[in-house]
């Protein structure tokens, strides 16, 4: 036998579960190389001591422990009611418990997120919105427009906006082929909107006018009382802003350059 | 469920004790593996062996224990001892001791392979299916635990060996 062999032949015996002494060549062979009785002698250790290596004995409660801990494990699975246990794999819970469960709680959050994010998002578009509705852009106080008389009618001052545009046409600079459009459909804008202010004047004549005449007004017109109640918070126009307004629907109608001024 | 428990607490606690060589822990595993045993038994194929199965929980929660000891690494009770030569009751003393600190040292696939054959009368087949390997693979885990401890042994002179011995290469 050579050595090669030895170990091999030496685990072999030890995985029949059988002694060294068992195999007679491998004795033979151990008794005349020192080299492979030495490493018989540490694998013969090996199992000896492996034998003589008892591990200590567990905890006398370790059944008890293990019992706990089975009760504590399944006392945290709720049983499912018995309704539910065929045909159905959605968990339903009661009462207290069903309020905190996890989905419906994050549902619930969700919903009350997108609520007040919607509110939110309303008051920000209110804020955005309500101050050209409440207060009035900065007012023309330079009497660019030819002041009028309390109590006169704007209609009169509209009326003057055809006069303006064929006195003013003379200054305009020459209109090219490509511009022509725009400026045609720009001046049929601003006399349409003039004319629909000259109507909404004469339904509405109190809402032109100055305060003090504004009350006159509501006071024989019962229109002009429909609408102040229909634009509670509105200020009334006021002659100064009138006059601006006019103004720029000269300007409008004369489509000058630099109007936006 | 606890006669269960006391038929195979022994066993099981021995494997874990070898593969974590430290009281409290292999108890603490111990308990968590026949919990966990207990709770996949509707599982369990009743055409199976029942113990190697239950050892192989047992093992798979020493490994995973010694994984998170790993990350976190504590103070062992482990200390290196001398063989005195004493009598030879304290000499067996020492060479037990002496094999269980070799075993320590031993890769865990080996030292579960080398318990289970060796300590646990498993056959091969039977770790085999435990450790979910091939027979042949836990075949070399247990030859290379046998030669790896057998060097040990001999490195720290546990084992008397003629003085004009030539070590193999």
């Amino acid at each position: 036998m050579q050595c090669a062999e030895f170990e091999s032949r030496l685990n072999d015996l030890l995985d029949e579960r059988l002694r060294l002494d068992a195999d007679f060549l491998l004795s033979e062979h151990a008794r005349c190389c020192r080299e492979c009785r030495n490493l018989a002698a540490a694998y013969e250790a090996v199992v000896v001591g492996l034998e003589q290596s008892r591990p200590p004995e567990p905890g006398v409660d370790l059944a008890a422990r293990v019992l706990t801990d089975m009760a504590v494990a399944s006392g945290s699975c709720l049983p499912r009611p018995a309704a539910l246990t065929e045909g159905h794999s959605k968990r339903v819970l009661p009462g207290r418990q069903r309020l905190f469960d996890g989905r419906i709680l994050h549902r619930r959050v969700s919903m009350l997120a997108a609520l007040a994010a919607a509110m939110l998002l309303a008051v920000a578009l209110r804020w955005a919105v309500g101050p050209i509705a409440m207060e009035p852009a900065g007012r023309n106080h330079d009497g660019l427009a030819p002041q009028k008389q309390p109590g006169e009618p704007l209609v009169v001052q509209h009326a003057m906006a055809p006069d303006t545009v064929a006195r003013l046409s003379g200054r305009q600079p020459p209109i090219l082929e490509e511009q022509a459009t725009g400026s045609d459909s720009f001046r049929g804008l601003a006399a349409e909107t003039s004319q629909s202010f000259a109507v909404a004047m004469q339904l509405f004549p109190g809402v032109g006018a100055a305060p003090q005449d504004a009350g006159e007004a509501s006071a024989n017109d019962p229109a002009s009382d429909w609408v102040h109640g229909l634009s509670d918070g509105l200020k009334p126009v006021t002659r100064p802003t009138a006059g601006a307004l006019n103004s720029f629907l000269q300007l409008l109608a004369a489509g000058e350059k630099g109007s936006r001024s | 469920m606890a006669d269960l428990v006391d038929q195979f607490r022994g066993q099981v606690f021995g494997l874990c004790y070898r593969m974590l060589g430290h009281r409290q822990d292999a108890e603490d595993v111990t308990q968590e593996a026949f919990v966990r045993a207990l709770r996949s038994l509707a599982s369990f194929d009743i055409r199976r062996e029942f113990r190697p199965w239950l050892l192989a929980i047992a093992g798979n929660r020493c490994r995973s224990f010694q994984a998170s000891r790993t990350r976190q690494p504590r103070q062992t009770d482990e200390i290196e001892k001398l063989p005195d030569r004493a009598g030879d009751g304290q000499q067996a003393r020492n060479l037990a001791e002496e094999v269980e600190f070799a075993l320590s040292r031993l890769r865990v696939e080996y030292r579960q392979a080398f318990v289970l054959f060796h300590e646990h009368q498993l056959s091969y087949a039977e770790i085999a299916e435990s450790l979910d390997c091939p027979v042949g693979t836990v075949k070399t885990w247990v030859r290379r635990a046998r030669r790896e401890l057998a060097d040990q042994l001999r490195r720290r002179g546990v084992v008397q060996e003629f003085p004009d011995a030539v070590r193999r290469v």
